[in-house]
């Protein structure tokens, strides 16, 4: 069950998306299970569709919420292999994948997350990770040399 | 719309380089609000339609920052969650 804290933080982080220029992504409810996820279809610099999905987790947002690649499914690595193959890669930046095989972006340590960082800047991230992913499959070269990680702690 | 020009596929891939390595770079990482994508642009160009991610910008990959006024007016509802933590 949700409090109105998080209903109304929820439309704000909506209206953060649009006003902010993420138009390509929104704040859905399913009001049959009363469950929210943000989503979208965004581009690459280069051009390329790819689907970004984050599932609302019941303890936002004080709880970090995971964000998937929904397309293409499944994605790729370099060599032609499945990314969900690798589970959680620190190379690649991945955490465990969805059951049907999407990989999830690693965009934020769970011990690093607070309530006060918004799914705009998640979405960030996970273009951040797209541009990053497709380096990865122009060079061959694995993610982490192109993406900064996150330090352990403060 | 997006581009796939070579020249920005590798400022981009310089700008994150310099990024992970964490090193000053010659270009840097925007998100344009136009194209809705990220784009590599020159240090010092002026980007006023885009959201800056530089490498010096904290201690993550990258950080967008925010500017618009309604946001600064919205962040007391925003810290108010943070407040409550435990």
């Amino acid at each position: 069950m949700w409090t109105a804290e998080q209903r109304q933080r929820l439309l704000l982080e909506h209206e953060i998306l649009q006003r902010e220029g993420f138009t390509q992504f929104s704040v859905y409810q399913d009001r049959t299970a009363d469950t929210y996820y943000a989503s979208g279809v965004t581009l690459s610099n280069a051009g390329y569709r790819y689907g970004l999905h984050i599932s609302i987790p019941s303890g936002f947002p004080y709880q970090r919420p995971p964000m998937y690649i929904t397309d293409p499914l499944p994605l790729l690595m370099a060599d032609r292999t499945p990314l969900s193959k690798l589970g959680v890669s620190h190379q690649m930046h991945t955490l465990e994948p969805s059951s049907n095989g999407m990989v999830q972006i690693c965009h934020w340590r769970d011990a690093r997350w607070h309530s006060s960082i918004l799914l705009q800047k998640v979405f960030l991230k996970g273009l951040i990770w797209i541009e990053a992913y497709e380096q990865h499959i122009a060079t061959g070269r694995p993610l982490a040399e192109f993406v900064r990680t996150m330090a352990e702690t403060l | 719309m997006s581009t796939n020009d070579p020249q920005q596929q590798q400022m981009i891939r310089d700008a994150m380089k310099a990024i992970a390595e964490r090193k000053p770079g010659r270009t840097k990482l925007v998100y344009d609000k136009t194209k809705r994508t990220i784009v590599a642009v020159a240090e010092g160009t002026q980007t006023p339609r885009a959201l800056n991610i530089t490498a010096d910008d904290a201690d993550m990959f990258a950080v967008a920052t925010l500017s618009s006024r309604w946001l600064r007016e919205q962040w007391p509802v925003i810290t108010r969650d943070l407040e409550c933590t435990p």
